[in-house]
């Protein structure tokens, strides 16, 4: 599927599996729905349903899922006709073109009934005898079956049959008692509410709800997989991009199409390329925010318009001033904007005020009159507030230990018998080498096999063992060779898969392991190999399944619990592999490789204490393994053990990349935790060198920085930003981060050194975006004096940023923030939180630890 | 059984109607019957129940009961031939209608799908040469049934004035009145109250419906009510330790209207979880509160805005007095009234007060004190008055 087609996807378009991959969070809807329509066809009762949701809500999913299903029913196939009247149906302005088009609807699900040949004897008649003989051709047609009538947008269906012609309607579907209809509308209309409409309480009503931020998760991830985009996929499953999404549903508030839309800039890493990605986004959203707003009526544009200039709440009473109306007149209005979803409602004792549901709304009717400016205000400010709230948190898995020597000790395993004593013994002593990590001598070993049998196995252990070397480009072609050699040769398939990924060829990887024809029965070895080809492609499913296999084939065989435990490390099941795991930690108490992936699940479960046994046991089998020792670390610093943590480092007599970051970390925070300050800043300044991700940098980067703090080493955090802003690029991650913790740094200092560290701040922080990630850090960075409940030192520190403020529109913003916060602590006034727009407003809220106004709407 | 509100609902799925329909068709015996009730209340299922059941002596010559789709007499004419032409014999397929017809028309009907639109000016005399060739028909009583007779009424009084309005509603009546056979029953889901009121407006003065007995379909009785929502329970699979407390609940909080039931239930299928007898009040509750209307409460409002103004003020402030009061005899209901707004005379608000009961707001106890109709509407109300 093309990447184009995650941000323009149609359901209606999709093949049913597809659908049923992305559907989320309404399979309980779905299911009702389907119960209901064979309810109608099998019985005499007959449903009529209607979803009604702004546009992008999943309308059209829903009804091509339920369509999809219906129609794979065998039951049902012989006493059910489907017409999917489908949302390009213009022009039907009577009850004969209604019935035309359902005839040809019909014709289009089911060429073979004939229904087109048979529509002259309609054409063929005028005025009300067409209607009546359209009519009993449906009723031909149908032969007893029921109608199940699909029809998207049903009220502008209504609007073209207009009263008399919904009457005819209605009066057919009563005596008629064949069909059963399931419709679509963007929001409920006169002919299905008002009483005296034919249609009055005739459908049953569901209003499809906004997703919330985990059903969006999980729809983004959904489509990620469908369309190969690891990227997001990845990203979705850390804390970075959970933040994103965040702060992506204060701004779209749940609607799956701006979802999908908006997706791609997720994965986007530089700020500038976000808020320019984001102008061009709201261009194209421009449409579909006009085609709703061109359902109102002029008042309630001109409303919504008053409300968007606004930002902040307006009561009734002022926005009856500004559109010269009664407040009657318009509090009728907003009660309809509200059920339209345009608006909702805070009530502050006896008084009602209003506001734009969404954000991006508001965000999209400013750009046009202001020219983006607020927008790259706001995006800036609210990018920036999510990256320091992230990266608070800890992370809590060590990434993947290497599971290189267990790789090939599982290909050894796979050993042809019945070879000569010569070749036997080159077997066993290549055993021995792989064993011993000694892969130049596994690989002389190997030549001499090679030479004495030149089994195409051989050549699939060369390219094993090339690859295990580090010659990944050599073994691929050598495995290139073995696969030419013995083509449906299993082992040598999966090992070429296996080091396709070595060479980040992973595209090509999956695709070798989909398309090799593996047999029904692949022999244990098979699976052994192809499980950890699977894990290296990132499809663990797939290698879980081959692995639960094997523990049937070989219920004694480590590797098929160890492939488990990983493959469902890798999915995130821990507690699944903890269970599979942890009963036979005794059987297998001697086995390196069972206990490293076992305290890696421990440690992804955050079983510390179990994960603190293990690793000692496991130090004591691999006591030159410096993964060991680091991991034990890591566990004795999670249980507080700082000294034996530092004991367990002292093991290590060296570390290469990526264990080095690792080695450096543990033993800064162990030194912290044992509030050996100073010594902890040179391995956290070392930590900040190796680290192999920008997160894990910034995140050390802030241990550095408020050690310095605490130490009140002010002029050292200061010259640790001015180095870090040197090598850092402007608006990326990194530097937002050195300045979060520069600011936060300062928030630990004396208040007398407030007012001139704020001066030496903005001394450095030049660039405007810097200056963006101030005001978000200043607010930010009050959180720790919030937590003494000294309110007069909060309004200290917000005083030192006073002058800064005025000098800095980007400080201004987190100034006026923190203003509105302290002000709502001092006199608790709920419209001093409404005098802030909603996005800005669930800052404060969550900066003080209160709920969200609770709004009137669904 | 799956929730269904407003939906088609099978004959053998309605609950709690076979009273009242053997009283119907007792009464069906001497006179005529109007149907009556807010909308949604089930007419429609009743009149659906009995063509399906018809009770012995009877003979039911409507197939397509709803009349709301015609806007012409002619059209009705052509209606009720084609539901009534297959119960008559080959025999009388010469009969006087189809002279009248072939006279009129110059072509005999046989295989005319649509009466030629010439033929409207004569469509008093079609319908009658029809109405009297079917007495012919074997049978003790013949019963036409025909659903949303106001909206067709309406129809034609909107295209083709009052008097032809009325004409068909005359012929109706006089045919009545000849043939002691023919029985009619009418439903309407917009009071005929409406329909006749405009005609008498416009200067019809015959009494067109005065030889019909009117029949008010009340809402379901406690125990049907809750067999019905026992069954919806059980249907859509709602987990409850006790689904007969919960039917009970919710047959009580829906005032026992059939479609409050059905909906209340929906609401307790999306609530999710286990349900006690408690969660209906919460679903209610929610319900009510939903800006989304999903019950749609709202035209109990809006539908004051039809009546004057000054009936509209007395209307709401009076409803506005019972929201708070379980109930109140009328002096006590004037005096807090008179406290609200200012001096109304007595006699007028007596009749602001016989508005309000025939449009369903309120209801009228055995000792005379007033209520709302329903504790739904009550809680509602009160609700939207407040906010």
């Amino acid at each position: 599927m093309r990447p184009g087609f995650l941000s323009r996807f149609t359901p209606s378009l999709m093949a049913p599996e597809v659908l049923e991959e992305i559907f989320v969070q309404r399979e309980e809807l779905a299911a009702r729905l389907v119960r209901q329509v064979r309810e109608s066809v099998l019985g005499k009762e007959k449903h009529q349903r209607l979803i009604v949701g702004p546009r992008g809500i999943g309308k059209t999913h829903l009804v091509s899922l339920v369509y999809h299903r219906v129609r794979a029913m065998e039951d049902l196939r012989e006493r059910m006709r489907i017409a999917w009247l489908r949302e390009e149906e213009w022009g039907i302005s009577s009850f004969l073109d209604l019935l035309l088009r359902i005839l040809k609807a019909l014709d289009a699900d089911d060429p073979e009934a004939g229904v087109r040949d048979r529509l002259g004897t309609v054409y063929a008649r005028k005025g009300g005898d067409a209607e009546a003989a359209a009519a009993t051709l449906l009723g031909e047609i149908l032969a007893g079956r029921t109608l199940l009538l699909l029809v998207e947008n049903l009220d502008e269906v209504f609007a073209g049959l207009g009263e008399a012609g919904q009457q005819r309607l209605r009066a057919y579907l009563q005596n008629r008692r064949e069909c059963s209809i399931l419709a679509t509308s963007q929001a409920l209309f006169g002919a299905v509410w008002l009483e005296t409409s034919p249609f009055y309480g005739f459908f049953q009503v569901t209003h499809l709800k906004e997703f919330d931020v985990d059903a969006a998760r999980e729809l983004l991830l959904n489509l990620a997989r469908v369309t190969g985009n690891d990227d997001l996929a990845q990203l979705l499953a850390t804390s970075v991009g959970r933040s994103r999404l965040e702060a992506l549903h204060h701004l779209v508030g749940g609607n799956p199409r701006l979802y999908v839309i908006l997706a791609q800039f997720l994965t986007r890493e530089s700020l500038d390329d976000l808020v320019d990605a984001f102008l061009n986004a709201i261009d194209e959203l421009t449409p579909y925010y006009r085609e709703r707003m061109q359902l109102l009526s002029p008042l309630q544009q001109k409303l919504v318009f008053l409300l968007s200039e606004a930002g902040a709440p307006v009561s009734v009473k002022v926005l009856a001033e500004r559109s010269f109306a009664t407040q009657q007149t318009i509090s009728s209005q907003l009660k309809q904007l509200r059920t339209q979803r345009f608006v909702v409602a805070h009530t502050v004792g006896r008084e009602s005020w209003y506001e734009l549901r969404e954000p991006l709304l508001r965000l999209v009717l400013q750009v046009k009159k202001e020219r983006g400016e607020p927008v790259r205000l706001f995006v800036d400010f609210l990018r920036v507030w999510y990256s320091r709230g992230e990266l608070n948190e800890r992370l809590s898995t060590l990434p993947p230990l290497s599971t290189e020597a267990g790789y090939i000790q599982q290909a050894l395993a796979l050993t042809e018998t019945g070879e000569s004593d010569a070749v036997r013994a080159l077997l066993k002593a290549r055993e021995q080498a792989v064993g011993a990590s000694d892969w130049k001598q596994a690989l002389r070993l190997n030549d001499q096999i090679r030479e004495l049998r030149n089994a195409p196995g051989d050549w699939g252990m060369w390219g094993i063992l090339l690859s295990a070397s580090g010659r990944v480009d050599e073994a691929l072609k050598v495995l290139d060779e073995a696969v030419q050699r013995a083509p449906s040769d299993a082992m040598i398939a999966a090992a070429r898969a296996r080091v396709l990924v070595l060479a980040e060829r992973f595209e090509e990887a999956r695709q070798s392991l989909d398309s090799f024809e593996w047999g029904v029965k692949p022999s244990p070895q098979i699976l052994a190999a192809r499980g950890k080809a699977w894990l290296a492609a990132r499809r663990p499913e797939q290698a879980l399944d081959d692995y639960r296999a094997l523990s049937k084939l070989h219920p004694v065989d480590t590797i098929a619990y160890v492939g488990q435990g990983e493959a469902l490390l890798d999915l995130g099941r821990t507690a699944e592999a903890i269970e599979v795991l942890e009963p036979l930690v005794d059987q297998f108490q001697d086995d390196e490789r069972y206990l490293a992936t076992y305290a890696r699940v421990l440690i992804a479960a955050d079983r510390w204490e179990a994960a603190d046994q293990i690793y000692g046991r496991l130090s004591r089998l691999t006591p030159t393994d410096h993964k060991t020792w680091i991991g034990l670390a890591m566990a004795r610093n999670r249980l507080g053990k700082y000294a034996d943590a530092l004991e367990a480092l002292d093991h290590v007599q060296r570390a290469d990349p990526p264990y080095a970051f690792f080695y450096f970390a543990m033993r800064g925070l162990a030194l912290l935790g044992l509030d050996r300050r100073e010594q902890a800043l040179e391995p956290l300044d070392r930590a900040v060198d190796q680290a192999p991700t920008p997160e894990l940098a910034a995140e050390y980067e802030q241990h550095a920085t408020t050690t310095l703090a605490s130490l009140g080493r002010w002029p050292d955090v200061i010259q640790r930003l001015a180095r870090g802003l040197a090598r850092t690029k402007p608006r990326g991650e990194a530097r937002v981060q050195l300045v979060v913790n520069a600011v936060a740094a300062l928030a630990l200092q004396s208040e007398r050194v407030w007012s001139e560290g704020v001066n030496e701040l903005l001394a450095h922080c030049i660039d405007y975006s810097d200056q963006l990630a101030l005001g978000a850090s200043l607010v930010a960075g009050s959180q720790a004096l919030w937590a003494d409940e000294n309110i007069t030192r909060v309004r200290e520190w917000l005083n030192a940023w006073a002058d800064a403020s005025k000098r800095s529109s980007g400080i201004r913003l987190g100034y006026d923030l923190l203003d509105v916060a302290i002000r709502y602590r001092e006199e608790a006034d709920e419209r001093l939180l409404l005098s802030l727009p909603l996005e800005q407003r669930k800052v404060v809220t969550s900066l003080l630890g209160i709920p969200e106004l609770d709004s009137s709407s669904p | 059984m799956l929730v269904n509100p407003g939906g088609l609902i099978g004959p053998d799925e309605v609950v709690g109607r076979d009273e009242l329909i053997a009283r119907i068709w007792k009464r069906l015996q001497r006179q005529s019957v109007v149907l009556t009730s807010e909308r949604r209340t089930g007419k429609t299922s009743i009149l659906n129940k009995m063509k399906m059941e018809v009770a012995s002596g009877f003979v039911v010559l409507t197939d397509d009961s709803d009349v709301e789709g015609l806007h012409s007499p002619l059209e009705f004419v052509e209606r009720v031939y084609r539901d009534a032409e297959r119960h008559l014999r080959p025999s009388q397929r010469k009969s006087g209608f189809r002279k009248a017809f072939e006279k009129l028309a110059g072509f005999e009907i046989a295989g005319v799908i649509k009466f030629p639109e010439s033929l409207a000016p004569a469509w008093k005399p079609l319908l009658e040469a029809l109405l009297d060739d079917l007495t012919s028909i074997p049978g003790e009583q013949l019963v036409f049934l025909w659903d949303e007779m106001p909206v067709f009424i309406n129809n034609v009084r909107r295209r083709l004035g009052d008097n032809e309005a009325a004409g068909i509603l005359d012929v109706l009546r006089a045919v009545r009145q000849r043939h002691r056979r023919i029985r009619m029953v009418f439903t309407g889901s917009i009071g005929f109250h409406m329909v006749t009121g405009a005609l008498t407006a416009a200067g019809v003065n015959s009494p067109l419906l005065n030889d019909m007995w009117v029949q008010d379909v009340p809402p379901l009785s406690p125990d049907d009510g809750a067999l019905l929502a026992a069954r919806l329970l059980e249907g859509e699979r709602v987990h409850t330790a006790d689904r007969h407390a919960v039917a009970c609940a919710v047959t009580a909080a829906a005032g026992h209207v059939p479609f409050y039931i059905h909906h209340i239930v929906d609401a307790l299928v999306e609530r999710g979880g286990a349900v006690d007898a408690s969660s209906v009040g919460e679903v209610v509750a929610r319900r009510l509160r939903d800006d989304n209307d999903p019950w749609l409460m709202s035209h109990y409002l809006t539908r004051t805005s039809h009546y004057p103004s000054w009936q509209r003020d007395v209307a709401v402030a009076l409803l506005d007095i019972l929201a708070h009061e379980d109930t109140l005899g009328f002096e006590r209901l004037f005096s807090l009234l008179q406290a609200r707004l200012s001096a109304h005379n007595e006699e007028l608000v007596r009749g602001v007060v016989m508005l309000l009961r025939r449009d369903h707001y309120i209801t009228q106890s055995d000792d005379g004190t007033y209520a709302f109709r329903s504790a739904l509407l009550r809680q509602w109300w009160r609700h939207e008055r407040a906010s």
